[in-house]
């Protein structure tokens, strides 16, 4: 890995300003894409992870007054150095493209799917005719393997199932032909049989464009099969990055540990499961040193302090104090 | 078992309980709102008597006198005289009875049929439905001023046709939004379990359904209060409305309009009084609203 | 028999479409039982029906044709006081806990709700009846007099099944009751749910789309494919060796969490198929990799194998005779 990565993150911080005071909602998370690399960002739900994908492309929820921080280095261009219009032109679409999780919200039903598809290639410049805009999106809805295109663009997305419609709106994901791909559940709303469709779809494409995808999902069973490096994010923060092997066959943080023991999966006989205790921490006032420290079952005294990165080899690191005394 | 109860994420479950009328306190309270709100029903209620002057004493001698504090006026006319003389600030008194009778009645009644309506509607569903539909579709076909003037041609002007023209103008409202609001509510899944544990409608429709429109209802109320005052001032613009001698703000407005130009206070004085009536009952609706609503009241 | 069992049961749905009225055979003409002290699962993918399913056991709805039995009486044919009976002793638990808790009402109110709705107890039973079911999910006794927005979707999911236990049910029907929840916290609600099964001796009827999940929960399985059961028997036979192939394209595309495992994909899906125009025959010929003549044209019943359990399919049901 000597060549410079697609998209560098470091120190990332978000923080939201709300009533009841500020929450950290990205709290100092450094990562790194190469080309043709899927990241898998693995975390529960108010871990931070869909916040930390928003904060790539610098879109904050509206009515919240937030605050980025870090740097976002995207070809070694900090993104976070870029006006708000240089965002909006060169950068959504061009360069970073995003898949969101609900395909019946992210496209308009008012328009046709060949209006919403030839949208991008429009707004960026690709084209310069309607004509050319729909022959566009039709060579879009091909490379998403959507059957009779030409047809189905006349189509509204009512009339698209739900594996479809995610299917267009990965055509127009990937229409500008992005550098970067972000897919935040992109499967969970979708049926098991449809699931490993669209998964197997992004890494099609991924083969074709070299792109790089980072995979947001909180199902570790989705990320195994596809990813190429797992970062697995608690209330706010990175806790365990390495190689996909390495997370599963040899996870170090007890957070992992404790998370692949506690799903239930397939081939498992009835039994009870390990589950973690507690709830995750609150994230206005978390706490000073390590956050999963309350639920750990290997909790010392030192873990009141913040633990430090520990490199275990081959990129795999961990923030855990047990990995550090080693 | 080890499952502890730890401090759970963003809420405050650890916050100690406190008594109920503690728990309301008075931060946020809308002190200003509320106090023009009572200023103006003391007005309503006192009226003529309470009236620095007679509201309909002419005295054209005194006609156009400016507020106080312009060249020219006196504090014997603290907001200044109309056309005729009479005492601006006693006619915004004396009309703010007729204002608030209008608004009293016509929300409270309006208020009353179209939920009950809606609620039927929403409830049962099917026929019952489809009737209740049909008539507030065609009730709100109909144009409200012809509505109006068709009223003021067979009945005498006054009162009690602004009332009814405005209940049978306003009812719909009620019944369509608390008719989608039923629909919704009746497909939560607590009222499914409700009938799985066995509860009757009765039980089912007083717990779970009607506090739970009642945030809608009182937003709704609280945002027609400016919407009658406005629409009874537009009944008595047009002269439908109220008939002198009795007077109401919205006849204000009709009567010193032809007089802007010169006697800029003669409309800007009883508009200034319907602006602050329903701003104030809608910040007061929407504390209302946070006060009942247990997930807002602990913030 | 005792328990509950599914007969014969239907429930279609007339909608409006383009083209006019059309009917959705949401559940079609099936045949279930469910016995007690297991934990019969549902599985399926959205739309299949199971939901429905659940609705008419509860009685939230009515069905076309056929019955939902207990205890060997339709419940349809029973009287008011019978059904009020049968609610005492079917419960359910539901997927989203923030939808299945009313936001105005405290956790004591909601939990005694069910009790008030058969019994007069006084407050003093009411409260130690609340602090003792509070206590058998994991609740500390002062959650009594929060309010449901002051947990979060865990512990909301604990207070359903608190009311669900409120009282003494045999059976608890679970329709998805950890899919809304985090990661870290589907453990412990599953835990308690086999802890609660085993103390009480509890019947579960488990609706679930994830099979890992059913296959974790569950002793028999009834897998539905467009309103109909394609297969069903014991769980361990079912997830060992799958024998109608709807099953067998199910339970190859989960996927596991192990980096060596690659889930099979059936390219010729398509999440199209709706119980709103079945093809004709078997339902799922039209996806189906091993299709023959014989689909298109007969619908297969569901026939007992060697094993016990039950399929429907032509590949299962030998040679067709021989003509003579």
């Amino acid at each position: 890995m000597t060549a410079a990565p697609l998209l560098q993150v470091e120190n990332l911080q978000m923080h939201l300003h709300l009533r009841r005071g500020v929450v950290k909602a990205v709290d100092g998370v450094s990562f790194e894409v190469h080309e043709g690399e899927t990241l898998g960002i693995v975390g529960e739900s108010g871990s931070g992870k869909t916040m930390t994908c928003l904060s790539i492309l610098r879109l904050l929820p509206i009515h919240s007054d937030g605050r980025l921080d870090g740097s976002v280095k995207l070809d070694g261009e900090d993104l976070l150095q870029l006006s708000e219009e240089d965002m909006a032109s060169r950068v959504r679409g061009p360069k970073v493209a995003m898949i969101s999780q609900d395909p019946m919200t992210s496209l308009n039903p008012v328009y046709t799917v060949g209006d919403q598809v030839s949208g991008p290639f429009l707004y960026h410049k690709l084209v310069r005719t309607v004509r050319e805009a729909m022959a566009a999106a039709a060579q879009g809805l091909r490379r998403v393997r959507i059957p009779s295109p030409e047809r189905r663009l006349k189509n509204y997305p009512h009339q698209f199932s739900g594996g479809m419609r995610q299917r267009v709106v990965t055509a127009m994901a990937i229409a500008c032909s992005p550098r970067l791909l972000i897919a935040d559940e992109p499967t969970t709303a979708l049926d098991v049989t449809i699931q490993v469709q669209i998964m197997n779809l992004l890494r099609s494409i991924q083969q074709d464009s070299k792109v790089g995808i980072i995979l947001v999902t909180h199902d570790l069973s989705i990320v195994a099969g596809l990813c190429h490096r797992i970062a697995v994010m608690y209330a706010g923060r990175i806790i365990e990055t390495g190689k996909v092997r390495d997370i599963y066959r040899n996870p170090q943080h007890p957070y992992t540990q404790a998370l692949l023991q506690a799903i239930p999966h397939l081939g498992q006989k009835r039994s009870r499961l390990a589950a973690i205790p507690g709830q995750p921490p609150n994230l206005i006032d978390p706490p000073k040193g390590c956050r999963f420290a309350q639920r750990c079952p290997k909790r010392m005294s030192v873990c009141d302090d913040y633990p430090p990165a520990t490199d275990l080899g081959d990129r795999h690191v961990v923030n855990c104090w047990l990995a550090a005394k080693q | 078992m080890t499952v502890i109860l730890a401090p759970t994420p963003v809420t405050v479950a650890d916050a100690p309980q406190l008594p109920f009328l503690v728990r309301f306190r008075l931060k946020g309270t809308p002190w200003i709102p509320i106090l023009i709100l009572l200023l103006i029903i003391v007005a309503a209620m006192g009226g003529e008597s309470i009236a620095p002057h007679d509201p309909n004493g002419l005295d054209l001698g005194a006609a156009f006198r400016p507020p106080f504090w312009q060249a020219g006026g006196s504090y014997d006319y603290l907001l200044g005289t109309d056309n005729l003389g009479r005492d601006v600030l006693s006619r915004i008194i004396a009309g703010a009875r007729v204002s608030a009778i209008v608004v009293l009645y016509a929300i409270g009644f309006s208020g009353a049929i179209g939920t009950m309506l809606g609620i039927m509607a929403g409830y049962f569903g099917g026929i019952v439905d489809m009737i209740i539909v049909r008539i507030t579709e065609i009730m709100m076909a109909i144009p409200t001023l012809a509505l109006a003037l068709i009223f003021t041609a067979t009945m005498d002007p006054g009162l009690s046709t602004v009332i009814i023209v405005i209940v049978l103008t306003y009812w719909t409202w009620y019944a369509r939004i608390i008719r989608s609001e039923i629909l919704s509510l009746r497909e939560r899944d607590y009222v499914a379990f409700a009938k799985v544990a066995g509860c009757g409608p009765v039980t089912i429709f007083l717990r779970h359904l009607v506090p739970n429109i009642f945030n809608t209802l009182v937003v709704l109320m609280t945002l027609q209060v400016g919407q009658v005052i406005i629409f009874e001032a537009s009944l008595s613009f047009l002269g439908v409305g109220i008939q002198p001698p009795d007077t109401s703000w919205g006849l204000m407005l009709a009567d010193a309009r032809q007089y802007i130009t010169y006697a800029w206070w003669g409309i800007t004085m009883p508009g200034i009084a319907i602006i602050l009536t329903c701003l104030s009952s809608n910040l007061i609706g929407d504390w209302l609203r946070d006060l009942l609503d247990p997930k807002r009241r602990q913030l | 028999m005792m328990g509950l069992e599914l007969r014969d049961l239907s429930k279609h749905f007339t909608v409006r479409s383009d083209r006019g009225k059309a009917t959705v055979r949401a559940v079609e003409r099936v045949n279930l039982g469910i016995p007690e002290g297991q934990t019969v699962a549902l599985v399926g993918e959205s739309g299949c029906g199971k939901t429905t399913i659940a609705k008419l056991v509860l009685k939230l709805e009515t069905p076309t044709s056929g019955a939902v039995t207990f205890d060997g009486k339709s419940l349809e044919e029973m009287s008011r006081k019978e059904i009020k009976d049968y609610r005492r002793q079917v419960q359910a638990v539901f997927q989203d806990p923030y939808a299945s808790l009313n936001p105005r009402l405290t956790v004591r109110r909601i939990i005694t709700e069910p009790i008030l709705a058969h019994y007069k107890r006084d407050r003093a039973t009411l409260n130690a009846r609340v602090a003792e079911l509070l206590e058998i999910v994991g609740l500390p006794p002062r959650a009594a007099d929060l309010y449901p927005h002051e947990f979060s979707g865990g512990q909301r999911q604990r207070i359903a099944i608190a009311r669900a236990l409120a009282l003494n049910p045999r059976i608890i029907i679970l329709d998805e009751p950890i899919s809304a929840l985090d990661v870290s916290i589907r453990a412990q609600v599953l835990n308690l749910l086999m802890d609660i099964q085993e103390k009480f001796g509890l019947t579960y009827l488990l609706i679930a789309h994830d099979l890992a999940l059913v296959e974790h929960l569950s002793t028999r399985v009834a897998v539905i494919y467009l309103g109909s059961v394609v297969e069903t028997g014991e769980s361990e036979q079912i997830f060992a060796a799958p024998k109608h192939p709807y099953t067998q394209a199910l339970l190859n595309a989960v996927p596991r969490p192990d980096p060596d495992y690659v889930p099979k994909a059936a390219e010729g899906f398509d999440d199209t198929g709706s119980a709103l125009e079945p093809p004709s025959g078997c339902k799922f010929h039209l996806r189906c990799p091993h299709a023959m003549a014989v689909c298109k044209t007969d619908n297969p019943p569901l026939i007992k194998l060697a094993d016990g359990r039950e399929a429907a399919c032509h590949l299962l049901s030998g040679p067709p005779p021989a003509q003579v």
